[in-house]
């Protein structure tokens, strides 16, 4: 256990030092939301300062369409703990709509209601909200989303990651991998889910022009047991396959299951930064790589939140896009000593990862 | 209305069914001082308006014994096809889908016999896959004229108190002024009786599952003015938040009892649930236990009335 807490701060060490190594690029001046590496501006356009600047202490709205899986969970708790960590945050509303769209629509017309002097959002779907964001700035409540509408919001800043460019780190190592042909499988999220959408475009963008073609295609609601049953189908039918492209790990670890139970030979799959997946690549040698998708967004929307409040100014949008996990620096990130839980890179303090995440 | 009067009739309606909202409304006037601002009032109702006319039309199909799982496809369908096809056509298209489905769930129960859980059941998955189909990523722009209805005031009174008095005002005639209202009740209550008395039960059942169709379908219309947007899975929670709302108003499933009543009060109970617990600041989870715990002791006080037999 030692060797490997040792590790997470020998990476923490190195995100340091590469953070210092690449801070120059940002202005001094500027907020850092989160350590360059893990996140950036992605636009030079900047907030007015001291539009929205209010006298403490706070009360913050969160808006989240949901919880019901591990990643969510964290997400909520890494910004909980922040919030709990900055004295003029009086109070931290966290509501959640069970990912129906009309009480998420509700949850955000109550939190302007009650006049919380900010609110995150993370729109199950960007248009929805369209009307009640709209109503919160005219009432002089900045918005922060969690999410990337592509200007279908006016949000005051927008955080996020995952997405496209998260498709693409699959996309693009299967397609070097596969030397640019061959068949390969999609293990798509939930139908009709936005986020869900952009990954699998991102994955498609990143095979296009070769000879690489999708031999089938199927929605495993990011579940590990549903993804198992299909993958079980899909096995038995014979289709050929060279590849795997995952939307998230419970579906991969479904499938690595699957593949070593039917007693064959497993072929390259994708993965993401959970140490669920980690700990089943590590042990099974799976070929794979790993988009990184860190619950430090939560964080880093509630930093953003608390500095427009105090009246800085900070660029209109900025994207997490980290290199990803690979064969050669898997190790690295792997917590033997935690739960399959656990997601990575994360800014919990090292008591409250052991007491959620310890074995 | 006296208790005893209530305990007699076939609306349903008990003390309790009355109490929870008013004891509610209440709390929550003490707890919160933004509860009963008219913002936040002019908020629950529009938050309420698309439910309260799903659970009228699921009333309907409940007074004959049926029950309709679909509603909540339906709804998502219409609005992936208010903003999938022309403006001029959105309207009547999503009404001829709604009355389509209607049909076909009612046919499927009253003439193939197909238990009305299992063919609305049916009907919700191909509807939702449809749905996707049609429109897999929520977004889409919603006609201006439909956006209006929703979102315009009329004397400091938002649309969505008139989309709920129209659509109680319309349930209430249907069932308390027209023949074919009580029908429903002889229906429900003893379908054999009501046969032999002449009433043509397959017509009326048919109908029964059009008009809730068509219920959800109006409430799509709504929600896609509100959200202006189309999302397939919009409607996914409506299902049961329907059957919630009913049973909470103190309708009974096995058909016979309710009123329209009830289910304005089951609804309202449902939306102060969620906006107080937001305004309290009471953790989310918490709302979802309390709905079901709320809905078990309704249930609970509301014994089972045997009418017709």
């Amino acid at each position: 256990m030692k060797k490997a807490v040792k590790g997470f701060f020998g990476v923490s060490l190195i995100a340091v030092v590469a953070a210092f190594s690449i801070a120059p690029a940002i202005a001094g001046d500027d907020v850092q939301l989160l350590p360059p590496e893990l996140l950036a501006p992605t636009t030079d356009k900047k907030t007015p300062p001291d539009k929205y600047k209010k006298a403490p202490p706070w009360t913050i709205g969160m808006v989240f369409p949901g919880v019901g899986n591990t990643w969510i969970i964290q997400m909520a708790a890494e910004t909980k703990s922040e919030a709990a960590r900055t004295p003029e945050i009086k109070e931290f509303i966290f509501t959640e709509a069970n990912w129906d769209p009309t009480k998420q629509v509700a949850n955000m017309e109550d939190m302007i209601s009650r006049k919380v002097d900010a609110i995150i959002i993370a729109p199950i779907a960007m248009p929805l909200l369209k009307k009640q964001v709209d109503a919160a700035l005219a009432a002089g409540i900045p918005v922060i989303n969690l999410g990337w509408s592509k200007g279908a919001l006016p949000s005051t800043v927008e955080v996020m990651g995952g997405g496209g460019p998260f498709g693409e780190v699959g996309g693009k190592w299967l397609r070097d991998k596969l030397g640019g042909k061959g068949t390969v499988w999609a293990f798509r999220g939930v139908a009709g889910v936005q986020e869900e959408t952009d990954r699998y475009e991102g994955f498609k963008k990143a095979i296009a022009g070769s000879e690489i073609t999708i031999g089938a295609e199927v929605f495993a609601d990011w579940n590990y047991a549903k993804a198992k049953g299909l993958c079980e189908n899909l096995v038995l039918s014979g289709k050929p396959v060279d590849g795997i492209w995952f939307s998230g790990a419970e579906m991969t670890r479904g499938c690595i299951d699957v593949f070593k139970e039917a007693g064959r030979p497993l072929v390259p799959m994708t993965g993401e930064g959970n140490n669920g997946f980690l700990r089943a690549w590590k042990e099974s040698k799976l070929d794979s790589v790993a988009a990184v998708f860190t619950p430090e967004l939560g964080p880093a929307a509630l930093r953003a939140t608390v500095a427009i409040l105090q009246g800085k100014s900070l660029y209109d949008h900025y994207f997490s896009d980290p290199a990803p996990i690979t064969n050669a620096n898997l190790d690295r990130y792997y917590r033997p000593d935690l739960n399959d839980a656990f997601w990575m890179p994360s800014e919990l303090p090292a008591a409250e990862i052991e007491k959620m995440f310890k074995k | 209305m006296p208790v005893s009067i209530m305990k007699s009739n076939r609306s349903g309606l008990r003390l309790a069914t009355i109490a929870l909202p008013a004891l509610l409304f209440v709390v929550l006037s003490i707890l919160s001082p933004a509860f009963l601002s008219v913002q936040n009032l002019s908020n629950i109702n529009g938050q309420i308006a698309a439910l309260l006319i799903v659970s009228l039309g699921q009333l309907v199909v409940a007074l004959i014994g049926g029950i309709d799982l679909s509603v909540g496809a339906v709804l998502s369908l219409t609005t992936t096809i208010i903003v999938s096809v022309s403006p001029d056509f959105a309207l009547p298209a999503a009404l001829l889908a709604g009355i389509a489905i209607g049909l076909v769930n009612g046919i499927g129960v009253t003439v193939a016999g197909v238990h009305p859980l299992i063919m609305t059941m049916a009907s919700m998955t191909f509807l939702q896959g449809l749905a996707l189909l049609i429109h897999p990523v929520p977004g889409g722009t919603v006609p201006d004229y439909l956006a209006g209805l929703a979102w315009t005031s009329a004397a400091g009174v938002p649309a969505a108190f008139f989309w709920c008095v129209a659509a109680v005002t319309i349930a209430s005639f249907l069932l308390s002024m027209t023949r074919f209202g009580l029908r429903l009740f002889a229906i429900g209550a003893n379908q054999a009786s009501a046969a032999r008395n002449g009433i043509a039960v397959r017509w009326y059942s048919v109908s029964c599952y059009v008009i809730c169709s068509v219920a959800a379908t109006i409430a799509g219309i709504f929600i896609s003015a509100r959200v202006s947007s189309g999302d397939a899975t919009v409607g996914a929670p409506f299902a049961l938040d329907s059957i919630t709302a009913i049973a909470m108003g103190g309708v009974q499933l096995a058909g016979g009892t309710g009123s329209v009543a009830g289910v304005v009060l089951g609804t309202i109970t449902l939306g102060l649930l969620t906006n107080g617990m937001n305004l309290v600041g009471i953790s989310p989870f918490l709302r979802t236990a309390a709905t079901g715990l709320l809905l078990l002791v309704a249930i609970s006080m509301q014994r089972r009335t045997v009418i017709g037999v």
